[in-house]
């Protein structure tokens, strides 16, 4: 048997025996479809355990409310405070007492007086919290009541008009040459595939670690030695581990995709498509999920994203980072005899990886900093902080350099390492040390046949 | 003459300040049962491992079937050592068929003879199922169906009896004698259970501190080793006897049943059986006589402790 043939042979014991567990499957095929569904789950969840938010509001000056026949007061301008599901306003002249408040089913009480246009700031008295959503809602409704009363004491001004010139500047980035836009979004879609990044290359280099862990206690290492040689052995399993990474990515882009079909399917058949095509002054077979992700400037970006460039640099960037660190994860694992042996021996490998993880974090605010430069080219952290450059847009051959550093130090440091695993690999009942472990890197003994 | 197999001149091996096996000479035969002796740390798997291409020697010469030692003779072995496992996350046979695989046998062969296997050593039912539902007994026989399937010529076996209840090793005894008698097989077993040693091997080599202290075919290992050794069972005066002896010959025990003594004694080179037992006759009847082979755990502690001393 060839050597290629024996890698091949090893690549296809690795592969097959890790996607045909049942974890695996479930992982790959649930994966999208449980995130997707935790996060509709909490959305729901959340908004279903809102307690509704009753407010009394005390308008001593009478500036805001008038009175009705019935003695009841009712808001000067009803627009304010529009009815909602969970907030709910009724106004008054005096002020309630906790016991008032209670038996009138009220959660809070709040103020508006006079010296609210100077202070702009509103007591809200309450007996239980109102939710965060609510409170930004009170917010709005009473600052538009207050600008209303405001403008409406100049004479020389409508409220109409002071809103057609109420004016919010909004900054929008492009690029200086290809004129594409580069927001905030962007940057944290990077940020997402760094995140993804990181999980990824740390899970399965601990497959490889654990792999190797487990042919060393259970001493199966020696008889696979008797016949192949150890770096085929390692490359072996670094490669068959990893196309099971890559198959899980494959398997998640696919479902993703699918996912997304479906749901745009249903979302142009849906009556809320027609209601939103109806308010945009659209015909409703012209509009469908893209359509309406144009229409956001918060998923604009997402149509603009070139993402066979992304996919297929996440792609490369996850082969070589992966193969980078897994060598260090496999000669880990060949220096001990069981998984907990290995946790003071993982915080150098785990240091670049969790820096690399910081750096990317500290690059979304400013992903063309100096710093988030550099760390894209450094061979340890460039699979992970090129990732949130890349959507803003990078120059070819700034990816070609990093990615030429990163595969040059990958094939240097696997060559080390497996020197390392080599020896280490038969090794019982005594763990190397430091000075061992630097000698069989770099005056290397015999080896195998 | 036999095919030589294995010629080792000079191979030596070291481990930092640890010298793990000194310049070594050792030849093996084709078609023979070789017993590789040793006590712990004497060499033993460190030879092993440079015959089955794990680690090279750091000098000497080592030629397998008349050729420089290299990878392609490799498929030519079957390695079972001592310390062995299974990967608990596979199916029985698809294990088997992996290492078969990887010693370059055809997947339909291997199947095949695999199947015959699984009959041989009766463990039929195992097929299909996980490795981590062997016991230790069955698991050593599904290693040792992984060591042979592929039909090495030379199979080299680390105690391939630890872990087998009598009747299995039976089973598997039986099937190294075959292998040997109708294949052409030449095993090495290294071993520290010298009852087996003693039934079946043809030769031995003993190894301490990484130096061969002793070889040969087991008999004449046996037989040199006895070192003058003899029984006798004599009929008279006991305490005239022994007195008359004197320091002619080493008294190492004696016991009385009636008037029948049984003397062991050591009897030096230039002193031969027929000169005692003419010299014997004129002081007391003597009813048996005979020279004591020494077991081969006798041999083995005999050596190992001379060579230390």
């Amino acid at each position: 048997m060839n050597g290629l043939s024996t890698v091949l042979a090893i690549v296809r014991r690795e592969y097959l025996t890790r996607v045909r567990r049942r974890a695996f499957v479930v992982a790959t095929v649930l994966g999208p479809i449980l995130t997707v569904g935790l996060i509709a789950g909490l959305v729901l969840l959340t908004q279903s355990t809102e307690d509704p938010v009753k407010v009394w509001v005390v308008d001593h000056d009478g500036l805001i409310s008038v009175p009705t026949d019935g003695g009841q007061f009712v808001p000067t301008c009803p627009a304010c405070y529009r009815e909602r599901p969970l907030l709910t306003y009724r106004f008054g002249r005096e002020e309630k007492t906790k016991e008032g408040l209670q038996a009138e089913g009220y959660t809070c009480m709040v103020t508006f007086d006079a010296g609210l246009m100077q202070s702009e700031k509103m007591q809200l008295l309450q007996l239980s919290p109102p939710p965060g959503r609510a409170k930004r809602a009170m917010e709005r409704d009473f600052s538009e009541a207050l600008e209303r009363l405001k403008v409406r004491e100049r004479a020389d001004l409508d409220y109409d008009a002071y809103l057609s010139l109420k004016t919010d500047v909004s900054l929008v980035a492009l690029d200086i040459e290809t004129g594409e836009q580069k927001g905030e979004e962007r940057a944290l879609l990077g940020f997402m595939f760094s995140v993804f990044m990181f999980t990824f290359v740390l899970i399965y280099g601990m497959h490889v670690m654990r792999g190797v862990i487990e042919e060393k206690s259970n001493r199966i290492v020696e008889v696979v030695l008797s016949t192949v040689r150890p770096s085929q052995l390692l490359a072996g399993k670094i490669v068959g581990i990893g196309l099971v990474g890559l198959t899980q990515i494959l398997g998640w882009a696919v479902l993703s995709w699918g996912l997304f079909f479906v749901f745009g399917l249903g979302l142009d058949q849906s009556a809320w498509m027609e209601g939103w095509a109806q308010t945009q002054g659209l015909a409703p077979e012209a509009v469908d999920l893209t359509t309406v992700m144009a229409s956001q400037s918060e998923l604009a970006f997402l149509l603009d994203i070139n993402w066979g460039v992304m996919l297929t640099c996440g792609a490369l960037y996850f082969v070589l980072g992966y193969a980078l660190y897994s060598a260090f994860f496999a000669t880990i694992g060949a220096m001990v005899e069981q998984e907990s042996d290995a946790q003071y021996l993982l915080l150098p490998v785990m240091a670049p990886l969790l820096f690399s993880y910081m750096l990317a974090s500290m690059s979304l605010d400013s992903p063309e900093s100096t710093l988030a430069i550099v760390s894209s080219f450094v061979p340890f952290s460039a699979p992970i902080s090129m990732m949130v450059r890349l959507p803003m847009g990078v120059p070819w051959w700034h990816v070609a350099l990093s990615m030429a550093l990163l595969l040059a130090t990958t094939v240097a440091l696997v060559g080390l390492a497996g020197r390392v695993y080599r020896v280490a690999i038969l090794m019982y009942g005594k763990k190397p040390n430091m000075k061992e472990v630097v000698r069989w890197m770099f005056h290397p003994d015999s080896g195998a046949l | 003459m036999s095919q030589s197999i294995l010629h080792a001149q000079g191979i030596t091996k070291s481990f930092g300040d640890h010298v793990a096996l000194a310049p070594l000479d050792l030849d093996m035969e084709a078609g023979k049962i070789v017993g590789l002796l040793g006590p712990n740390g004497a060499g033993k798997t460190t030879l092993l491992r440079m015959v089955t291409g794990i680690t090279k020697p750091d000098r000497g010469t080592l030629r397998m079937w008349g050729e420089s030692h290299h990878r392609g003779l490799l498929s030519r072995m079957g390695y079972l050592p001592e310390e062995r496992g299974l990967y608990k996350s596979m199916r029985v046979a698809e294990q088997v068929l992996y290492f078969a695989t990887l010693r370059g046998m055809a997947r339909p062969e291997a199947e095949r003879d695999l199947k015959q296997w699984f009959e041989r050593l009766e463990v039929e039912g195992w097929w299909n199922r996980e490795v981590a539902d062997l016991s230790k007994g069955m698991a050593q026989k599904i290693q040792f169906i992984a060591t042979v399937l592929h039909r090495p010529e030379l199979l080299i076996l680390d105690e391939p009896f630890s872990g087998l209840d009598p009747i299995n090793a039976a089973l598997v005894r039986d099937e190294m004698l075959r292998l040997v008698k109708e294949e052409g097989t030449t095993l090495v077993l290294s071993t520290h259970n010298m009852g087996s040693v003693e039934a079946l091997c043809d030769e031995v080599f003993l190894l301490h501190k990484g130096q061969k202290i002793l070889s040969g075919p087991t008999d004449d290992v046996r037989e040199s080793a006895r070192q003058g050794r003899v029984q006798v069972v004599v009929c008279g005066n006991l305490m005239a006897f022994v007195a008359e002896l004197g320091a002619r010959a080493e008294l190492l025990h004696s016991s009385t049943e009636g008037d029948r003594h049984t003397l062991d004694m050591t009897l030096p080179e230039s002193w031969g059986m027929p000169a005692f037992l003419a010299w014997a006759v004129q002081h007391v009847e003597v009813l048996e006589a005979r020279p004591v082979r020494l077991s081969m755990e006798e041999v083995f502690v005999q050596t190992v402790e001379s060579v230390g001393a």
